[in-house]
């Protein structure tokens, strides 16, 4: 165990983001990830490990993981989006396919929507905490803050 | 023209208190992405800074009061903000395009990703920007730039080949098309053309014993070609390059939606090379020539429940010929002018269908044809086989397993003009076709074992209409470290083969022997386990190093083996008294630094052989070792890309006819290396051109000869003692006959290409 009281990522699933996001509206930070893409572990393992970069996260937004072989339905905002398959074992999920819009898909994908479903940017660098910082820095609202610091946290797999 | 400007107030202190000077910071966007290097000006003072590589500025000390900020950068349009500025100011900025939509760099996207993480089986993944580094006509040639994966030729004159994975042969290697298998024999040969670059989204390979599912074909590996999904295929791609020896291959690929529920992709390919050449000066050509077209198209329907329907066909239409250089169609068959003319037509037709019930139940079909018209000198050679597949699988998912049930059954109807489908009856020789029936049944498993490990188990059993009741085991285990930055996977399998002499070794169709079976030919059976590590490193300064290792064993017993160095004029099939084994290790490295440079490399070594009695043999046509590299640069100041791709193969045993036959026994070390520049030229198109076989490697340099008696191939001057083996005589100094087969790479020295891609994607958003 360190000996660093480090605060933890708290990373949400994309079936509880609905109800979070109807609750408390905060925007939506979609990291889009694939198994197969080492940059994406890249960013899990420097970028998202940064304690400054956490607490905004933490307090600020919703930091939301999607893997781009989700199969389970999810439902965001009223709508329903499920897995389409194309071949066997190979597919696309149609909610990976809203976050992405009319872009290509890419990984790893940094996503930032609004509370109502708007696409604020997507980022398709590896980038540092510092960049991303500032990035976000312009949708920090403070009367939206919330410390979830309470609940579990469940931190990068 | 939108201007579109988002103007954010951060408040610091200074709002209440009389200060005057005040920070403007901002990001600059176009579509998502950062800009960076856009110039950022402001009016008073006049200053000018830079946005950084994430499209952020800053402007400190500006007075309050009016400001104007502008905003440009190269291709877009320059954009002017007026405001009043009265405290620390932060703006998102959207740039819009300059000219006419130009397709999108993705910045991100490796060349080569490590392995799927999930799976229980080491599943090798290339995305399609991998084979664009040394662009091929087809597939087949592409996978000569993957490890352990070499396409061999067969053939100096005709050029037919398969896929080698870690040394076994292509009959080994099942093909699949987005996890939809291409049951056939020739799957590797003609199963990998006519798929247009630009649907394929990336392949993975699987080397060594996979699931079940796959049945005995799937031994050696697999190769699974990923289309594109819905959103990243082009309404309309075009892919046209040339080499200087007046090679022509050309692709082209559409999109569409046919009706409300169904997507579509279709794509033709067109490979000509026409211009016969002889550089080595045998009187033969170096090169076979060929005219191919193919037409692939695949389609998707969206179902209620989301349940799966897909399909895709595929046509290849070839002719191809090689041999003497004044040889034309006019000669075909006869015995004045030596050529091999070899006509193909091939059809598939396959996909899987979900079924409309609670369960999870899929029917897998494919059916195929094939037929060929050929002539090798003066023999004839026509065959067709039909094949026809369906199967039927049930997946269950219960709390920690996965569970797949599934029976098969596969029809192979295969005739030609030879004496393997000639019966006697009656005393008179009667065409009798060959039919067979393999249906099966298996049962697999995916167990989680915990957190960290995984395992698969598997079994099948297949009756063979000749061979009786067959039983495959698979077993594979996978285990990774709580940060999944380690895999360690482990599979044992067994497989079978019912050798098809046809279909998998051409040589025995060649003029040049008979082809004689020592015995009725039992199905080779084979074990192989392999031990795979994957190891991802993230250095402290952000840079990813892969590492991939394997090791493998394959033990053969019954194998079958074509010996050639018997006796010149003919190859005998018969079953290995004793085993064979074909044993190696493979590494795999993958390295992307900061400045843009991304490093591929994978070495294999291995040891191919048989063991009768105590003799020990090395096969025929197999190095011992391989390496490939791919190095790609992005010149980011001029907007272009170079790519610099290679293999070097060891020294592999090749067969000589006789004692006196000059050639060398062993292949000498050997390295194709080629290199490319690539540049986007804006409206969606791309430039790329370079030099294939730098190094201007052709197997004739160490070697008298390729071809044997290239003077005489129909062996009319050749004498002949008792036993069959050719005399030495004066006009036949080393006493072979003709023959081709000494070919162990391909016969086509240093060449330039030139292409251009060009691409219209799809307008409407899919949301």
């Amino acid at each position: 165990m360190s000996a660093q009281a480090g605060a933890q990522l708290r990373v949400i699933q994309p079936e509880t983001a609905d109800s979070l996001i109807r609750q408390h509206p905060k925007p939506a930070l979609f990291f889009v990830t694939a198994d197969w893409c080492p940059y994406c572990r890249l960013m899990e393992q420097t970028t998202l490990k940064d304690q400054e970069l956490i607490s905004c996260l933490n307090q600020y937004f919703y930091f939301i993981r999607a893997d781009a072989d989700e199969k389970r339905p999810i439902r965001f905002l009223g709508r329903h989006f499920s897995y389409q398959p194309t071949g066997v074992g190979t597919g696309e999920h149609a909610f990976i396919r809203f976050l992405f819009g009319k872009r290509k898909t890419a990984y790893p994908a940094l996503i930032l929507l609004s509370p109502r479903g708007a696409t604020l940017f997507q980022l398709n660098t590896v980038t540092g905490p510092g960049n991303l910082l500032r990035l976000l820095q312009p949708f920090q609202k403070p009367e939206t803050a919330h410390d979830q610091g309470k609940h579990s946290s469940t931190g990068p797999p | 023209m939108r201007f579109f400007f988002l103007a954010l107030q951060t408040f610091l202190s200074g709002v209440l208190t009389a200060q005057t000077r005040f920070t403007a910071t901002g990001t600059v966007f176009y579509e998502g992405h950062a800009v960076a290097h856009a110039t950022v000006r402001a009016s008073t003072p006049a200053a000018l800074v830079l946005s950084d590589t994430n499209g952020y500025f800053r402007l400190p000390d500006l007075p309050s009061g009016k400001q104007t900020l502008t905003i440009s950068a190269a291709g877009f349009q320059q954009k002017d903000l007026i405001f009043e500025l009265r405290s620390d100011t932060a703006f998102i900025i959207h740039l819009e395009r300059a000219a006419a939509d130009v397709s999108e760099v993705v910045v991100s996207g490796t060349l080569k990703t490590v392995s799927r993480q999930d799976s229980p089986v080491p599943v090798e993944v290339y995305t399609s920007a991998y084979f664009r580094a040394n662009p091929t006509p087809s597939l087949f040639d592409a996978l000569q730039n993957i490890n352990g994966v070499r396409p061999q030729l067969n053939c100096n004159i005709c050029n037919t080949g398969d896929i080698h994975i870690n040394g076994l042969e292509g009959p080994y290697t099942l093909v699949l098309i987005d996890g939809m298998p291409i049951v056939s024999g020739l799957s590797t040969v003609y199963g990998l053309s006519g798929i247009p670059q630009s649907l394929i989204e990336r392949v993975e390979i699987v080397k060594g014993p996979a699931s079940t599912l796959y049945g005995s074909e799937a031994v050696g590996g697999l190769v699974n070609i990923i289309t594109h999904k819905p959103g990243n295929t082009p309404a309309l791609a075009a892919d046209v390059f040339a080499t200087s020896w007046q090679e022509l291959n050309a692709d082209i690929a559409s999109s569409f939606s046919a009706g409300k529920n169904t997507r579509g992709m279709a794509g033709v390919n067109y490979f000509n090379y026409s211009t016969p050449a002889d550089r080595n000066r045998d009187g033969f050509t170096d090169v076979t020539l060929q005219n191919r077209f193919s037409a692939f198209s695949k389609w998707e329907v969206s179902r209620r429940h989301q349940r799966l329907l897909s399909m895709a066909t595929r046509y290849v239409q070839e002719d191809r010929w090689g041999g003497e250089m004044n040889w034309n169609k006019t000669f075909r068959g006869g015995d004045s002018i030596y050529g091999e003319s070899i006509d193909t037509r091939r059809w598939e037709l396959f996909g899987t269908y979900e079924l409309p019930l609670p369960e999870k139940i899929l029917l897998w079909f494919s059916a195929n044809g094939h037929y060929q018209n050929s002539a090798y000198g003066n023999i004839p050679f026509n065959a067709r086989q039909y094949i026809g597949f369906l199967q039927l699988t049930w997946n269950k998912t219960l709390h920690r397993q996965d569970l797949t049930t599934g029976a098969t059954l596969r029809y192979t109807y295969y005739d030609d003009n030879t004496p393997a489908t000639t019966r006697y009856q009656n005393g008179m020789e009667r065409n009798r076709p060959e039919g067979t029936w393999l249906p099966g049944l298996f049962i697999q498993d995916e167990l989680l074992l915990g957190k960290r490990s995984k395992l698969l188990a598997g079994l099948r059993y297949d009756h063979h209409s000749i061979h009786g009741g067959i039983i495959t085991p698979r077993l594979n285990y996978k285990w990774n470290s709580l940060n999944r930055n380690n895999t360690l996977r482990l599979g044992i399998g067994n497989g079978y083969r019912v050798a098809q002499v046809f279909t998998e070794d051409h040589a025995a169709l060649t003029g040049a022997r008979d082809v004689v079976f020592k015995e009725a030919l039992k199905p080779e059976t084979s074990w192989n386990g392999n031990i795979n590590f994957v190891k991802r490193i993230i250095t402290s300064r952000s840079r990813f190093i892969g590492l991939d290792a394997t090791a493998f064993y394959t033990y053969f017993i019954n194998k079958i083996i074509a010996d050639y160095d018997n006796n010149p004029n003919q190859i005998l099939y018969q079953n290995l008294n004793g085993h064979a084994v074909s044993r190696g290790v493979s590494l795999n490295i993958d390295l992307a630094l900061l400045s843009g440079l991304k490093v591929l490399a994978g070495a294999t070594y291995m040891d191919v052989y048989s063991i009768e009695g105590s003799i020990k043999t090395r096969q025929l046509f197999t190095e011992k070792f391989t390496g490939v590299w791919n190095l790609g640069y992005q010149l980011r100041k001029w907007g272009c890309s170079i790519e610099y791709t290679g293999n070097v193969y060891g020294p592999m045993r090749l067969p000589l006819l006789s004692a006196t036959d000059p050639r060398a026994s062993f292949s000498p070390w050997w390295s194709i290396q080629n290199l490319q520049l690539s540049k986007k030229m804006g409206l969606g198109i791309e430039v790329y051109g370079g030099v294939k076989n730098l190094l201007n490697f052709t197997p004739d340099r160490s070697v008298p000869f390729l071809i044997a008696r290239a003077n005489d191939p129909f062996d009319k001057q050749v004498r002949f003692d008792d036993s069959g083996r050719a005399l030495v005589t004066p006009d036949n100094p080393y006493g072979l006959t003709f023959d081709p087969t000494y070919v162990y790479a391909p016969n086509q020295g240093i060449r330039g290409f030139l292409g251009v891609r060009w691409r219209i994607d799809h307008r409407t958003s899919n949301q």
